[in-house]
């Protein structure tokens, strides 16, 4: 009896340690950043190099949050609704699509399921600068361009393999007789798939969302081709303290500290999915 | 009756996805490859039919074949070792204990961290003089002396892998998560009372029910470590001396930076196939279930 | 019972769509009448100008037997009908970075103002200076026409002006006297072949700077002349004592601090040492000549400074920022290629530790028998060819280009002037002193060169000097290596 309690506690310990280790490690780097925003560039190339700032200031966050016409505090709250939009907007459309395409692949097998396989593939596959330049063309004789739909569209198609992947994995993971036993039991098809595969791939697909958001929120290349003044993204609105002469680094670090926080949340609030008990026992026989 | 709509479900279900891609995607992606045989000079608007040219003198270019080792290594050091951390972190986020739910969401924030931020932020925490990194190591007795990290070629890549590995393990960690959390507890409950160790419980029970997952992750790692831009971008610039200048990158200076619009396609075709090359195993093992 | 319900489902969702489809034909059918059946509208239009340029005919010709797309050059002449109201109202957009002291948003305020003098809207887009090359260049090759004003960087005003993305600007009204009353050398950088391609909004013009108190310390009391004394000076004051502005005593470990990086930025560099150690990259007949002469002994010499351990360490890396960062900090005695704004940064004791200690030297320094050249980097504005509004295109560029708002943006945001009188103006002068030290070393400004490859020239050439600076390569291997590839891939240039 001892013994093993002794072992218990062994673990236990191990187990807090490498949780401890595993949180400095996430969050180092990130606290200097927040450091960073605090700090003048003074502070920065001050030797003796100090972890905290000597003169603390929080001038970068107050213009960004706070500032006028024409500053950078209004470009950025424009460019987080913009963001904000664009990416729920992209990943809502992406489930949308994906989540039937995911379904069908796992339970049925049809000719051309290797073809949507490949097709999906493929998209994720070419880099995006190849298709940027010609993709260019067909949206400016669309009048997509600088357009909330002419973004979401491709957002939408970047995001789509992802999800149709990610989710036919999950939904394998689910036995066909369950499905089958309720459609047996009078239940449609797409009344199958909201009552039972969704919420036993609940997990799956709450990681999914939190991915395709962050992807979307994140995303520069495309948005820098595709965006004039309406629909910049937040990320363009950042790199606008990239100048030719360096890149305003204090006040960088402040707005990514902004930045994060939307992501950061959605996935607190989402990760709560993937504890789901409904898993769980589940599956018991 | 019920046959005929059994048959056509699939097909109803794929359709839009498919159709969506094709419009967006392919038609572009169709006119790429077709630029790939031309020598394009965008600014003269002027085409010039060269056959598979432009593929032969990538070949023959040795910064073309440099770019080849540096992004083969980056990849193969950047997935596995962030497949494995990952794995590694979800059996951790897996158990039990007091603030759990706060610490899964604090993985994410490396990876929520807009890349913008990240580049510049790591080409600071780096400096020769002034990055956090030294300041660190210099502390905590590791050096005696401040290091360049970026300014020899091989470091310098040594270190975009250390800063991609701190941004990109969230995702194959929260993914293995979510497939870890779908394992049924009564699998692990037989099998303790049959007498299985915690290693035999791993390889037993936890790897082959993973398998799929693992396979997603791996497979979108790979494509998403090949396409790695940002960083190379904003902390190096593909510097110095080459060094960590990826395939992509160089594709980058070509199309945009050269206007070499041919080449560049034709380059892009060389970076698809070669991702193909590596996705196609897994795939066939997946598919295969 | 299964069947009966598929069939439902099965009969509603066929009839759901149906009626949807119904729906949308519907719609489409009326709105396509509407616009069918609106009668044309009539806009009075007056002519008030015509102008005469070049118009680009595509011709299909064969050449070796396959058959081609050549675009040829005929002049002819286009009468632009213009409309006073109606054809302004459309307006004109504008795509440019912002001006990295324009922390006011000045630019913005004078665009309003431009808008409600002359009634032409302005949709004025901007765009990180990283990344206006690209966005532009997706925009030109695409021959958009969505673009009326957009930046031309001084690496870009040959492949800008060949493809007509920069079209020729010199005989709209107003344009000669900009071209006599600008500074020479940023007309000069923006000319093509007999042509104006831009007209510059950003003066980058780099000046040598250095830190006056250590050089004291040292017991130097002027700045160096040549490279010979600079490197004297390196000696002198590698390991000087000396006290910054905040009153603390520090120790000068490393007299310079380089920017070596391998992009753009350390091609900079290179070109600054090169053209002041008397080397070119191409001579008169453009012909490649890096891998002798100056171009050699300035790479050289370059390599030198950081095996004498006279350049801060990251020198392979650092961008402008960095060097900035460490000139202010007090962690460097000399910034060569300094920017106008970094003596503004340098007075702010919020952003300096050298305060009221930095100097303008008259001139760089400079191998005898050379010239003291220093780099202009400016940006320019331009109309591209496909803009349909060249007219109040242009008119915008001469407003915003004007003495008066130049002379206005140098006093409110600390700008270079453009115009040479400014640069004696007793205004500007009462609020920037300094610039009376500059006016000899603005008689020695100049670019890189002028190639349609410039950015091929520029992908290799940087990683061959990487290379040279690392210490992988010898600096006369990095250049013949650089010289055989002009040679094999661009044979006239050899």
């Amino acid at each position: 009896m001892n013994f093993l309690s002794t072992m218990l506690n062994v673990k236990t310990i191990i187990k807090y340690v490498f949780i401890i280790v595993v949180i400095f490690w996430t969050l180092a780097p990130f606290i200097w950043l927040i450091v960073s925003s605090i700090s003048t560039k003074m502070d920065l190339t001050s030797f003796p190099p100090r972890w905290i700032p000597q003169n603390p200031t929080l001038e970068n966050y107050q213009e960004i949050l706070f500032g006028g016409k024409y500053s950078l505090g209004e470009l950025f709250r424009f460019g987080t609704m913009n963001s904000l939009l664009i990416s729920i907007t992209s990943t809502f459309f992406a489930l949308i699509l994906g989540i039937p395409t995911a379904y069908s692949l796992s339970r049925f097998k049809f000719r051309g399921s290797v073809m949507v396989f490949i097709t999906t593939l493929l998209t994720q596959i070419i880099p995006p600068i190849t298709i940027a330049i010609p993709l260019y063309m067909i949206w400016m004789n669309l009048q997509l361009l600088d357009t909330y739909q002419g973004l979401i569209s491709i957002y939408t198609a970047f995001i789509l393999p992802f999800v149709t992947w990610i989710l036919y994995g999950y939904f394998q993971a689910i036995p066909k007789e369950l499905d089958e036993a309720a459609i047996i039991d009078g239940c449609s098809r797409i009344g199958a798939i909201f009552r039972i595969i969704l919420p036993l791939s609940a997990p799956g697909i709450a990681a999914t969302v939190i991915f395709c958001f962050i992807v979307a929120w994140n995303e520069f290349f495309y948005a820098l081709i595709f965006t004039a003044v309406e629909t910049k993204t937040l990320p363009i609105v950042m790199a606008e303290f990239l100048t030719k002469h360096g890149s305003e680094y204090t006040k960088l670090a402040a707005s990514g500290v902004i930045a994060s926080i939307p992501p950061v949340a959605i996935a607190l609030i989402f990760q709560k999915y993937i504890i789901s008990g409904l898993v769980r026992g589940a599956l018991k026989a | 009756m019920m046959m005929g709509i059994k048959k056509i479900y699939p097909y109803f279900l794929t359709f839009p996805c498919l159709f969506f891609l094709f419009s967006v995607i392919f038609f572009p992606l169709a006119f790429s490859f077709s630029s790939s045989f031309y020598n394009i000079f965008l600014i003269r608007r002027e085409t010039f039919f060269i056959g598979f040219d432009n593929y032969i003198q990538l070949f023959r270019d040795p910064y073309f074949l440099y770019s080849l080792w540096v992004t083969a290594y980056f990849v193969a050091v950047t997935v596995s070792i962030e497949v494995s951390l990952g794995l590694g972190i979800a059996l951790l986020l897996n158990e039990k204990f007091k603030g759990r739910s706060i610490v899964r969401g604090l993985i994410l924030v490396p990876w929520a961290l807009p890349s913008v931020v990240n580049g510049v932020m790591w080409k600071w925490i780096y400096h020769a003089q002034y990055g956090a990194f030294n300041h660190l190591l210099f502390q905590l007795g590791f050096i005696s002396k401040y290091i360049d990290w970026l300014g020899d070629p091989f470091t310098a890549l040594n270190m975009l892998v250390l800063a991609d590995i701190w941004k990109e393990t969230a995702f194959p960690a929260i993914l293995t998560l979510a497939g870890l959390q779908a394992i049924p507890y009564g699998l692990y409950e037989c099998a303790m009372i049959d007498g299985a160790n915690a290693w035999q419980r791993f390889r037993y029970i936890t790897l082959p029910l993973l398998k799929q997952i693992l396979a997603v992750v791996i497979i979108f790692k790979t494509i998403w470590s090949f396409e790695t831009f940002d960083l190379v971008y904003l902390v190096t610039r593909g510097g110095p001396s080459a060094g960590t200048r990826t395939l992509v990158y160089y594709n980058y200076l070509i199309t945009f930076r050269q206007s070499l619009f041919g080449l560049g396609s034709a380059f892009s075709w060389i970076i698809a196939i070669m991702i193909l090359f590596f996705a196609v195993p897994y795939i066939r093992r997946f598919m295969l279930r | 019972m299964k069947p009966k319900i598929s069939r439902r489902t099965a009969l509603s969702a066929v009839a759901k769509v149906a009626i949807g489809a119904g729906v949308a034909v519907a719609a489409a059918g009326g709105v396509a009448a509407y616009f069918a059946t609106r009668p044309p509208q009539v806009i009075e239009k007056v002519v008030t100008s015509v102008v005469e340029r070049p118009v680009e005919k595509t011709v299909v010709t064969t050449v070796a037997g396959v058959p081609t797309t050549v675009l040829t050059t005929v002049k002819e002449t286009e009468t632009v009908v213009l409309s006073p109201t109606e054809e302004r109202k459309k307006g004109i957009t504008v795509i440019l970075p912002k001006h990295e002291m324009d922390i006011i948003g000045w630019w913005e305020t004078k665009t309003a103002e431009f808008e409600e003098k002359t009634g032409i809207p302005v949709t004025l887009v901007r765009m990180p200076w990283e990344y206006v090359a690209d966005k532009v260049l997706a925009a030109m090759s695409a021959g958009s026409s969505e673009y009326d004003v957009i930046e031309l960087d001084n690496a870009w005003v040959a492949k800008f002006a060949e493809a007509g993305w920069a079209s020729p600007l010199e005989d709209y009204p107003g344009a000669k006297d900009m071209m006599e009353g600008h500074l020479p050398g940023l007309i000069q950088k923006f000319s093509y072949k007999g042509h104006l391609a831009g007209i510059t909004w950003n003066n980058d013009s780099r000046y040598f700077m250095y830190n006056k108190a250590m050089l004291e310390a040292a017991g130097i009391k002027a700045p160096p002349k040549s490279w010979d004394e600079f490197v004297d000076y390196c000696k002198a004051l590698k390991g000087v004592s000396w006290v910054d502005s905040t009153g603390q005593k520090r120790i000068l470990e490393y007299p310079v601090v380089a920017a070596w990086q391998e992009s753009q930025i350390g091609l900079n560099e290179y070109a600054f040492f090169t053209y002041t150690f008397g080397g070119e990259f191409f001579d008169e007949n453009m012909k490649c000549v890096i891998n002798r002469g100056g171009a050699v002994e300035a790479l050289e010499f370059m390599v030198d400074l950081i095996n004498k351990g006279y350049v801060a360490p990251g020198y392979a890396t650092n961008d402008y920022e960095m060097q900035l960062s460490a000139f202010l900090a007090g962690d460097a005695a000399f910034m060569y290629q300094a920017w106008g704004g970094v003596y503004g940064y340098s007075l702010d004791p919020r952003l300096s530790k050298i305060v009221n200690q930095v100097e303008f030297a008259p001139l760089v320094p400079y191998k005898p028998g050379a010239a003291p050249w220093s780099l202009t980097l400016p940006e320019a504005m331009a109309i591209p060819k496909f803009s349909k509004n060249k007219e109040y295109a242009w008119e915008y560029i001469k407003f915003m280009a004007s003495k008066e708002v130049n002379k206005e943006m140098c006093l409110k945001i600390g700008a270079l002037p453009i115009w040479k009188d400014l640069y004696e103006d007793p205004d500007v002068l009462k609020k920037y002193p300094y610039f009376k030290l500059i006016t000899e070393q603005n008689k020695y400004l100049r670019g890189h060169p002028d190639l349609v490859w410039y950015d091929e020239w520029a992908t290799k050439l940087a990683s061959e000097f990487s290379a040279a600076i690392t210490q992988k390569k010898s600096p006369k291997e990095a250049l013949d290596t650089v010289y055989s590839w002009v040679k094999e891939n661009h044979p006239d240039f050899a």
